[in-house]
């Protein structure tokens, strides 16, 4: 495909941020280095106006973000990478991030870690206007003016997928990240990048939670409200249509009897706090889980059973097995599929290479790496507790990111 | 039991309270029965929602209803032996994927004697001359009826010397009007249409033109969708009131009906308000709960109609949002329920972390 030249392009995707700014600024610009003084303190200013800003009050997806990116987490991060006995590390170059369109924040993420790891940033996200963006982006670059290194660093355009624009941009750059739809990886795959660029790509995934019913029941009632709290914000957040909010879930225990209880009061508890978070579904949303319902019902092999809850904030099916149709046709908004286990290794069943992550309550560590030890299973990449499932990390999909980011120096002189 | 037989000669508003509620919760059980013996789905959705079919049941809103979608997805149907089935789909114009009906010849019967039963109380006892407002080359492909051509001759039945008064350009064929016209000076005539088809090749163009029609003593029945309409700005009242400029016609009567409950429509009255009649009921849920809302709350509608034999479709939860406003007390003398449609249940957005591609 022949690359067409930036002037003919420039009008096809819009600058967002920093304003003013132009693919050539950074393209030439000087790399930060790894963790560079100048992008802690940009962050870490960023963190504080994203707290404080009224026009993200009232976000709980940007403050959990912003509280990502405080100075005592980074400081955490970096840790982390300080790795002194191995090679030394030193940025890629130039990153090509291309955002969902729906999940708000992920992008601020994807460029904030690259930029970690001192490379420079072109970044894509949807035209299609969106809030928690536009929020986001008039407080960055209110503060960007201040952080001249940072802003010839970075830059934020919005377009219309073009496949022109994207492969002008893939020409820069030495490691592409496409943050999902099995579908756009497919399409964006299909343009080349420069022989000693990389790419990763985070594919559809599914998560799944899991839950020990006799370790649930035996719990004391503060316990079992920071479980069923964290289950809420694990699920309900992205009205869980994040890939690491839980759609199916796991009751362990040997005894049904103890399972049909653990259930009775874990749903209870979640739906007197979808009252009291005043979360609402909009009946187009309600209609969409009735239908899905209903076609896991005709699709299932093994019978299905939907249980009833008060009210369609809350949809529920019980199921033996797990059916193909439970993730294709999944609608988001608080819909589960539950099915008992009797051990850890049970899981097996319910899982698969696109399971990404699995947050528990009441499994130990230890069980865990045994069942990772024993068994090698195909998926999952994380393993959480409750109410971290939303929780970004440096490693995510089975990636370091940090490592990813960086280019790798083999130094064998002494 | 009153068989749907004995239905069919009655007039079609005259029976109301427990008698008529007692009708259709008669024909719905065995309706239920029969559906969850024949159609696997229907059987599975049944079984996964713990709905007993055999229950006896004391309120029609107890019945078990499928999500008109679900005819979308699958091909639903109660079919015993290999009788003479056809096929109806919806058009389909704005979504892609269409509602596949299957039609046996019972089924079939049913339909057309329940919607001459409701026509009657409109159009009288006699077929009037009748103008179909489209054109005669939406019915040339039978093997595969669309809801508009099935509409079409669905409502034929109820009239005679047919003039279809668009060409196959959609345009309108004066001559031929004028001649219909006069050939039939002295009587009422009978009209029939698609609400947007009419409103886009009649009305318009009549404006457009500057002409207008005299046809004062004649009745207009249409039904369609109002969502194009609606793009336009354009909503019932005044849809009649340019009708009524434009072609001097008063009696308007718009009907709600889909492809999936085909006969048993509701027939708006001369109050303004749609009708079920004796073949059919209608229930506003609570979108969230599922449950029963009194008259007077606005709600999403689901529609009961006691003739489909051949597919599930006796008990469908719409995605139309609307409000029972009472119950055989109407000004315009039916018994039976009476309602408004409040428009479609507002589309859901979607987030996640899976499309970056189509914006």
């Amino acid at each position: 495909m022949a690359v067409a030249t930036p002037m003919n392009l420039s009008a096809r995707y819009k600058v967002v941020c920093p304003l003013g700014s132009s693919i050539d600024s950074v393209v030439n610009s000087e790399p930060l280095g790894l963790f560079a003084d100048e992008t802690l303190q940009f962050v870490s200013e960023l963190s504080y106006a994203l707290m404080r800003d009224r026009r993200t009050a009232d976000m709980p997806e940007v403050t959990a973000l912003a509280f990502w990116m405080r100075k005592a987490n980074v400081v955490n991060i970096k840790k982390g990478f300080d790795k002194p006995s191995e090679c030394l590390r030193l940025p890629r170059g130039t990153a090509f991030h291309i955002a969902p369109s729906n999940v708000d924040t992920i992008f601020v993420y994807s460029m904030f870690l690259s930029l970690f790891c001192g490379n420079r940033n072109i970044v894509r996200i949807s035209s299609t206007p969106n809030a928690q963006v536009d929020a986001i982006l008039a407080v960055m670059n209110d503060i960007i003016t201040k952080h001249p290194r940072i802003a010839s660093s970075m830059i934020i355009v919005r377009y219309d997928h073009s496949e022109e624009v994207s492969a002008y941009f893939s020409s820069l750059c030495d490691v592409r990240m496409i943050w999902g739809g099995d579908e756009t990886i497919g399409l964006i795959r299909k343009i080349p990048l420069p022989p000693r660029a990389k790419e990763l790509t985070f594919a559809d995934r599914f998560s799944i939670a899991l839950l020990d019913a006799d370790k649930f029941l035996n719990s004391d009632s503060a316990t079992k409200h920071a479980c069923v709290e964290g289950f809420y914000r694990d699920s309900y957040w992205f009205d869980q249509m994040a890939c690491s909010s839980p759609r199916l879930v796991c009751w362990r225990s040997v005894d049904v009897q103890n399972v049909r209880r653990a259930q009775a009061e874990f749903w209870g508890r979640v739906e007197n706090l979808l009252v009291e978070e005043g979360y609402s579904t909009a009946p187009a949303v309600a209609m969409d889980k009735l239908i899905a319902q209903c076609r896991f019902a005709v699709e299932a092999t093994d019978p299905i059973s939907v249980a009833k809850t008060s009210n369609l904030r809350l949809a529920r099916v019980e199921s033996k097995s797990v059916p193909l149709a439970f993730r294709e046709s999944h609608c988001g908004g608080g819909l589960f599929l539950e099915t008992h286990i009797e051990s850890l290794t049970d899981v097996l069943h319910c899982i698969d290479q696109k399971v990404q992550t699995m947050s528990c309550f009441g499994i130990s560590e230890n069980e865990i790496k045994m069942f990772f030890a024993k068994h090698k299973p195909s998926g999952i990449d994380r393993v959480v507790k409750f109410g971290d499932a939303l929780n970004f990390s440096e490693v995510w999909d089975g990636y370091n990111l940090l490592d990813e980011l960086t280019r790798c120096i083999d130094v064998q002189i002494s | 039991m009153i068989e749907l037989s004995e239905l069919f000669d009655e007039d079609a508003y005259s029976l109301g309270g427990d008698e008529k509620s007692a009708v259709i919760c008669d024909h719905l059980a065995l309706l239920s029965e029969h559906h969850y013996a024949h159609c696997p789905e229907y059987r599975s959705i049944c079984d996964a929602f713990g709905a007993d079919t055999a229950k006896r049941i004391s309120h029609v809103s107890e019945f078990h209803c499928l999500p008109v979608r679900l005819f979308k997805h699958y091909e639903l149907k109660s079919i015993l032996g290999d009788s003479n089935v056809k096929t109806l789909t919806s058009s389909g114009t704005t979504s892609q994927q269409v509602s596949k009906i299957f039609i046996d010849k019972q089924t079939s019967q049913y339909q057309t004697k329940a919607l001459s039963c409701i026509m009657r109380s409109y159009l009288g006892p006699k077929r009037l001359p009748m103008i179909i407002l489209d054109s005669e080359a939406v019915l040339k492909n039978r093997q595969m009826f669309s809801a508009r051509g099935g509409g079409i001759l669905g409502m034929s039945n109820f009239g005679r010397k047919h003039l279809y008064l668009f060409d196959e350009n959609m345009r309108i064929k004066h001559e031929a009007l004028e001649e219909f016209l006069d050939k039939h000076a002295e009587t009422p005539i009978f009209l029939f249409g698609f609400t947007f088809m009419i409103w886009l090749h009649l009305i318009k163009e009549l404006e457009k033109t500057g002409k207008t029609l005299n046809i004062k003593s004649a009745t207009l029945i249409h039904s369609g969708g109002w969502k194009k309409l609606e793009s336009e700005k354009v909503d019932n009242s005044m849809f009649r009131q340019r009708i009524s400029a434009a072609t001097g016609i008063e009696r308007i009567f718009n009907f709600y009906g889909m492809v999936e409950q085909m006969g048993s429509v509701y027939m708006e009255c001369e109050q303004g308000y749609f009708h079920a009649s004796v073949f059919s009921e209608i229930i506003v849920r609570d979108p969230l709960t599922g449950e029963a809302l009194e008259f007077g709350k606005n709600g999403v509608i689901e529609t009961l109609s006691i003739l489909p034999h051949s597919y599930p479709g006796h008990a469908i939860l719409t995605e139309d949002q609307g409000v029972i406003h009472g119950q055989d007390d109407c000004r315009c003398g039916r018994k039976g329920t009476y309602f408004s449609i409040l428009g479609r249940l507002p589309k859901a957005e979607i987030r996640g972390c899976s499309d970056t591609y189509e914006s």
